[in-house]
């Protein structure tokens, strides 16, 4: 799955998550002129920051690609799945290898939610994120 | 699995206009949800 894909899902879900009174907001890597156009393509609702040195992910010390990852079943088919619905991969930012994460953080920092890509494409359930910003 | 989330909140990152964030004051009143995407790809 793309990144491009990716945002399109929480864009989709996106008032959801609003309704709940949470914000949305995402941190990717590359230039500025890329993030305008990757907002701009994909109707992005929510701000994106930019982290093309890594500072914010490298302390959340996110999961990295590698050949085991690559090529593990479930990576290809969510690749293969993601290709047969016409995605394709643009162009990478200066971290190729970093993989995703989604958190939900709260008051007093306290961390709600954490799901860490193992793998390109593991992108974490929107339902379960639902479900950490309304326990009940 | 769990990280400094107090170092994470002190990071200040730009949007594509240049205007800086602090990522603590996002979440600082209500949560918020943090999409680490791979790139804009």
């Amino acid at each position: 799955m793309t990144c491009r894909e990716r945002a399109g899902q929480v864009r989709d879900r996106y008032d959801d998550l609003r309704a709940t009174g949470a914000g949305v907001t995402a941190i990717g890597t590359g230039g500025r002129r890329y993030a305008q156009a990757f907002i701009e393509d994909e109707s992005v609702p929510f701000p994106v920051l930019l982290d093309d040195d890594g500072v914010a992910a490298d302390i959340v010390e996110m999961n990295t690609l590698d050949l085991a990852s690559v090529l593990r079943p479930d990576a290809l088919f969510k690749g293969a799945r993601t290709l047969a619905r016409g995605n394709r991969q643009h162009k990478t930012g200066r971290r190729p290898t970093q993989l995703g994460a989604t958190l939900v953080l709260g008051p007093g920092n306290e961390l709600l939610y954490l799901d860490k890509e193992a793998f390109a494409g593991d992108h974490a359930d929107l339902d379960d994120v639902l479900a950490a910003l309304a326990p009940d | 699995m769990t990280f400094d989330t107090h170092a994470l909140a002190d990071v200040v990152l730009a949007d594509s206009g240049g205007i800086e964030t602090r990522l603590g004051g996002l979440w600082e009143r209500a949560p918020h949800v943090i999409l680490f995407l791979r790139h804009f790809g």
